[in-house]
């Protein structure tokens, strides 16, 4: 394992996409410290206010003062001279680092109440956007991991023991995950979350999205992970392990799962990117998490609205970008995992 | 050939039974049906609430609902759906076309942007292009769909250069024939694309990757050996046997653009069949999403059929056999 | 080895192909009627002459589902079918009184029981055929009235729960045009005159019944005879057979594509003319293209697609810039009839498993009237007014809104923004601040959950914009965005809720008309629905004006019963209202004879409304 990440890291790509997941996990760690007010304060004097621009003024840092110049756009103009000053590590309000240790330092933050600190502009209730993205990021991020965990463990137990076991077992395992394959998985997943969407709060709804999500997606990883099985079942070291009177879960441990280990790596890095954009969809389409937890699709639902883009609140589609980075890393990452890991997939 | 197409036709029964029995009881889990936004009426009596439940056996369980849908089907009526009052069939007539015109256009055009490109990043394999060529593929793969539809809205309503969603423009039904199949294609361009670019990063790679197997193999080598011109041997021999795998991802990528279309129809406002469901669904109208369902089942089922009926024509090595 | 390369070439035939065949389907004109010379009777509209001929397209969001008036219960197809038919009064969009339409006049007499309508002489249907009482007898009698026979016995099938014969043909306006259950008796005196004769007095018969479109009988007789009278005028008769929607409307559908639009084209015997005795309308065809949401048709109206679009507020802004390119003005027409508001689940009854719909700490809270006025100080009306209708909207703080002129009552008391207020009258009714959070005398923190329809946008941000003001007395609120359907099921049939957000869109121009909600054994009594006897004082009071409203011929005095009941609501806040938005229409300047009202909008003089042919 200490190899292959080695080997991961001597490639440019492979740089780039680890060290960009380092940048999105330690973001979604940290969420509290680098948001920049409380995620769902809300000021209906300043919606859609536009990105506040940073500057350096008379030794130091400082935010540009704003005027609301026509409130049914609404639209805002920077007012001449007038600055207010930010701190880096300042106090502001109240937070759960790590979700553990209660802390009141922030990145940034703004001296003065009145100063307007909207780093990538806010929202419709006035809402901070880059506060919100940075929150939004533990759903994206957790949702890929957790789903595949799920999803490979029931790909690995299926798969596995159909594929070492054979037979009838396998048989039916089979017919199962070909059914599971051949629903359309979007309609599936609108069908289950619109039954299980009222017995949960939005709270909750994050982990039902995540077991929906990973209930369809199982089906695929046990189908190769069978075939696998099936393969490594028949060499020397299983049949030796058989013929010492192992048990078949000793040897599922022992000896198929450890060399099963690299294509769950590459696996797992490819199908994630799949996690995210379900969950974003979802969100999108006004089924996932709800308001007012923020989610990058849930954030992205309201860009929907045709005025956003007729009064270019660009700002707004912020979290797409972000939605695009972090598949992309996963996909980078996914792809050299493949290259170090099975030269022979390699795409020349 | 034909024992093996009716075997793969058999297996779509279970499947179907299967998929729709599982919608039917998440249906029947769902909260409300679709009369509950009519009580929601100030004007409408109990006693009317009452007779419409009686009338569409929503008073019964969900299992006896489904025995009288499933005697129906078999007698080829799909039922009748409550929020449009029509048969299913009338409905989803036109929808299905839609959706698969759309389909077809999409795949048109990922083939049409892939092959070129993965042919020319092979020839020239490591060059700035191939890199370029491969980044965009990764970008393309990894934008999500409703955000790349989204952007194109946007790009219709700013510019004002293509039709924000719908299939046909207003005065459709006054224009010549030709005027018609313009505009027709007029309104498919933003939505095909939107769901093309998803597919030509696949399509391109495996394009790449063939096309470098065949310049390598050796009935190139001999060709070339025997003196026979590069651009000659590069259509003839190499260009030829490397579309040959592709040509079975057709059928499998033609099933899973029928279901990818789902999301772009909905942020794209196209009337095919994804939006159908979508607002069925919402609306609880479970003969139309059971109908829907099961034309896509149907749709990916014959999808991967004709994939495996391409690749024995394209390359008769391969025999139809009943893989596992 | 075959040729793959054929495959390619083949597959962009069959595109072609299939295209072709898409498009190849030429439109079905209506062929042509005959046309019926104007009757003397025919009403002359007060406007100046114009010209025949021009086109009018416009758009609507959501597709039609039906043209069966009897079924139709979504907006687009009521929109559809009011372009062909029509009733025997209507509303004045000037003055909100009730004017003649294809009854040229009418007689009630002393008792109030019976309504004699004198139908206009020499109408005829789109297709020529005359328009007479009979028509009016079939619309009530027949596709209301026909009893469900059991087939054994032949008598009439007596419902168990009600007690009453079964309907053959149960539809919304059948019920609707019953008074408390029993049938309005309908006779022609001759073949211009109809008479009425109502069970009891029922004061918004000449609007409500009056009002009810007309049925053609030579059309829809046979569906009546073979019992299919619900499934005619299907959405499949407007594809295939739109010569059998016959109607006396303005305009006739001419084509119908699913998903796509409806076209419909002028009436040629419409029963209107202008003062030069041209006859009415003027506009030769409306062509309705069918999208999926208003967003949609907003844009198309700024790209210059359309005529006219009802403007959402939020998009004025960007709209109005096209103003000049595309020539079109935007009008507006202040605050619009839709409400919103927020209510507590004052149910006090229990599930079937024993369990009270409220937990009783919490019902405690929600009776308390000071609690529901201190909410009401708390929320922060202008705010949202001003942050989520970017100023576009109005404070609300009655249930009938501004639009509704004739009444509205504008005395109420009003709770405008004062947390204050809200935290004094919190104080007052044993709450107490402990820490950053509220708790009530027996020391439970308040908290509630607040449920909403998710696919509303400005509803979500509404909600949020409720929460965060709640948050600011202390009092958590947790979201809930819920399917529509979810949450009808609980606040009617399972009660399982704390609080709900929802909106009432379409103000009744008639107060009776709201008796489900404000009467205490109403369906839609939202915060205690079907009581069988008054829970309050207040209600009891509420439920006595309604029957008065009900009952009452002379306009007076049901106004000033129904200036009351709103009275009682705003005092009492059982539903804490909370902004309307504004109306606005765009259309474009082509148009002459446009008026616009702000009970009628821009569009309610239709069949007037000309322009120089495109």
């Amino acid at each position: 394992m200490k190899s292959i990440f080695r080997e991961v890291l001597r490639r440019r790509l492979g740089q780039i996409s680890l060290f960009t997941r380092l940048a999105l996990y330690l973001t979604a760690l940290f969420a509290g410290f680098l948001a920049t007010q409380p995620v769902n304060q809300q000021n209906l004097d300043a919606t859609f206010h536009p990105p506040t621009r940073v500057t350096w003024h008379d030794g130091g840092l400082a935010v540009r003062a704003y005027r609301l110049v026509d409130r049914s756009g609404p639209h805002y103009e920077v007012i001449p001279g007038e600055f207010h000053r930010v701190r880096l590590f300042a106090p502001g309000f109240d937070y759960k680092l790590l979700g553990l240790v209660p802390m009141k330092r922030h990145l940034l933050q703004a001296e003065s109440p009145e100063a307007r600190l909207y780093l990538l502009g806010s929202d419709s209730t006035g809402r901070c956007v880059f506060s919100r993205l940075v929150y939004g990021s533990r759903v994206s991020l957790t949702i890929g991991l957790i789903g595949i965990t799920i999803t490979l463990f029931l790909g690995l137990l299926v798969g596995g023991l159909s594929g070492y076991f054979g037979g009838r077992i396998d048989f039916f395992a089979m017919r199962g995950v070909e059914f599971l394959m051949a629903i359309p998985s979007l309609y599936l997943l609108l069908a289950l979350r619109s039954v299980l969407a009222p017995r949960f709060s939005s709270d909750q709804m994050f982990i039902v999205i995540v077991i929906i999500l990973s209930l369809i997606g199982w089906a695929g990883a046990a189908r190769v992970l069978r075939g696998m099985s099936l393969s490594l079942r028949r060499r020397q070291f299983v049949l030796a392990a058989e013929s010492m009177g192992q048990s078949p879960l000793r040897i599922l441990r022992l000896h198929i799962l450890p060399n099963l280990a690299s294509y769950l790596l590459v696996a797992a890095t490819l199908s994630i990117p799949g996690y995210i954009l379900g969950e974003a969809a979802l969100s999108f389409l006004g089924l996932g998490i709800a308001e007012p937890a923020s989610s990058w699709g849930l954030m992205l639902s309201q860009a929907q609205n045709i005025k956003i883009f007729m009064l270019n609140f660009w700002w707004l589609l912020t979290p797409g970008a972000a939605i695009f980075v972090t598949v992309i890393a996963f996909n980078l990452l996914g792809d050299v995992l493949r290259d170090v890991v099975d030269p022979r997939m390699k795409t020349q | 050939m034909f024992a093996f197409i009716l075997r793969r036709l058999l297996t779509l029964i279970p499947m179907l039974l299967g998929v729709t029995f599982l919608v039917f009881v998440l249906m029947s889990l769902a909260p409300g049906d679709f009369l509950t936004p009519i009580k929601m009426q100030r004007d409408v009596p109990a006693e009317l609430i009452a007779e419409l439940e009686r009338e569409f056996g929503l008073d019964r369980p969900w299992y006896v609902q489904y025995g009288y849908w499933l005697g129906n089907v078999l007698q080829l009526n799909l039922g009748y759906s409550w929020s449009f009052k029509v048969p299913v069939t009338d409905l989803i007539g036109s929808r299905l076309f839609a959706t698969f015109l759309l389909s077809l256009t999409s795949l048109l055009f990922a083939w049409c942007i892939a092959i070129p490109l993965g042919v020319l990043a092979a020839i020239y394999k490591d060059s700035i292009f191939d890199r370029v060529s491969s980044f965009l593929a990764y970008a393309a793969l990894s934008i999500p769909e409703f955000f790349l539809a989204l952007l194109a809205v946007w790009f219709a309503a700013v510019t004002g250069l293509f039709p924000i969603g719908g299939a046909t423009s207003i005065e459709h039904d006054f224009l010549s024939a030709g005027g018609r199949i313009a505009d027709r294609l007029y309104h498919l361009v933003l939505p095909t694309i939107v769901l093309g670019i998803g597919g030509i990063a696949g399509l391109m790679r495996i394009m790449r990757a063939n096309f470098l197997d065949a310049i390598r193999s050796d009935y190139v080598q001999t060709a070339r050996a025997k003196g026979v011109p590069e651009g000659w041997v590069m259509f003839k021999h190499v260009l030829r046997n490397a579309i040959n795998p592709l040509v079975s991802a057709f059928g499998f990528s033609f099933s899973s653009l029928l279901s990818g279309a789902l999301i772009v129809e909905i942020v794209m406002n196209y009337p095919g069949l994804g939006t159908l469901i979508y607002h069925s669904l919402l609306r609880e109208d479970q003969f139309v999403v059971l109908a829907a369902i099961m034309l896509s089942c149907t749709m990916l089922v014959l999808g991967n059929l004709l994939a495996d009926i391409c690749l024995a024509w394209s390359d008769p090595r391969i025999r139809l056999e009943s893989r596992d | 080895m075959r040729q793959p390369a054929f495959f390619f070439p083949g597959f962009v035939c069959f595109l072609c192909l299939l295209l072709s065949a898409a498009c190849s389907r030429p439109p079905s004109p209506l062929a042509e009627l005959p046309v019926v010379p104007l009757s003397e009777d025919a009403e002359t509209v007060p406007f100046p002459p114009g010209q025949h001929g021009a086109l009018f397209v416009s758009t609507m969001p959501g597709d039609i589902a039906t043209l069966n008036p009897l079924i139709s219960e979504d907006a687009s197809s009521g929109a559809a079918i009011s372009r062909f038919l029509e009733g025997l009064t209507t509303l004045d969009p000037e003055t909100g009184e009730i004017i003649p339409r294809l009854a040229r006049s009418w007689d009630i007499s002393p008792d109030g029981l019976q309504f004699t309508f004198h139908l206009r002489r020499g109408l005829v249907w789109s297709d020529g055929h005359p328009f007479t009482s009979a028509d009016v007898v079939f619309t009530w009698r027949d596709a209301f009235y026909t009893k469900q026979l059991d087939p054994a016995t032949g008598q009439p099938v007596i419902d168990p729960s009600t007690g009453r014969p079964r309907l053959r043909f149960p539809s919304r306006p059948a019920f609707f045009q019953m008074i408390e259950g029993e049938e309005v008796q309908v006779e022609a005196l001759d073949e211009h005159t109809v008479r009425f004769t109502l069970p009891q007095v029922y004061a918004p018969f000449l609007l409500f019944g009056g009002g009810q479109d007309i049925l053609p009988r030579h059309i829809l007789e046979r569906h009546v005879a073979d019992g299919t009278l619900l499934d005619a005028w299907s959405i499949n008769t407007a594809i295939h057979r739109p010569r059998e929607l016959v109607g006396m409307g303005a305009f006739l559908l001419e084509s119908y594509r699913p998903g796509e639009r409806v076209v419909f084209r002028r009436n040629p015997n419409y029963w209107r003319r202008d003062s030069e005795g041209q006859r009415l309308p003027y506009i030769e065809r409306i062509i309705t293209r069918i999208v999926g949401d208003s967003n949609a048709s907003n844009v198309a109206f700024a790209q210059g697609l359309t005529d006219a679009e009802g403007l959402q507020p939020d998009n004025i802004t960007w709209i109005s810039r096209a103003a000049a390119t595309h020539d079109f003005t935007i009008h507006e027409l202040g605050p619009s009839n839709s409400t919103s508001f927020v209510w507590f689940n004052l149910n006090p009854g229990s599930s079937p498993e024993g369990r009270p719909f409220v937990a009783p700490h919490k019902m405690r809270w929600f009776s308390d009237v000071r609690f529901r006025q201190a909410v009401s100080y708390a929320v922060n009306r202008q705010g949202v007014v001003d942050g989520v209708f970017a100023g576009r909207a109005t404070a609300l703080h009655g249930y009938v809104t501004p639009k509704n002129r004739n009444w509205h009552n504008p005395d109420v008391r009003r709770f405008d923004y004062d947390p204050a207020r809200a935290r004094a009258l919190l104080a007052e009714a044993g709450f107490v601040m402990r820490g950053n959070r509220l708790h009530d005398a027996q020391g439970n923190p308040v908290e509630f959950s607040l449920m909403t329809n998710n696919n509303n946008n400005l509803r979500t941000e509404m909600a949020t914009v409720f929460a965060e003001n709640m948050a600011a007395l202390g009092i958590r609120v947790e979201l809930q965005f819920i399917d529509f359907n979810t949450i009808i099921r609980r606040t009617s049939e399972s009660f399982n809720y704390e609080a709900a957000l929802l909106g009432l869109a379409g103000g009744a121009p008639d107060p009776y008309a709201s008796k489900d909600i404000l009467m205490s054994d109403g369906r839609l009594h939202f915060w205690n629905p079907q009581q069988a006897s008054p829970a309050t004082e207040w209600e009891a009071r509420i439920d006595e004006l309604m029957r008065l409203i009900g009952r009452e011929l002379d306009n007076d005095k049901r106004r000033a019963a129904f200036f009351e009941v709103q009275e009682i609501m705003a005092e009492q806040q059982p539903l804490i209202f909370l902004v309307t938005p504004n109306e606005y229409v765009g259309l474009r300047n082509r148009w002459q004879n446009v008026q616009p009202t702000p009970l009628g909008g821009v569009l309610w003089n239709f069949d007037a409304l000309w322009a120089r042919p495109n």
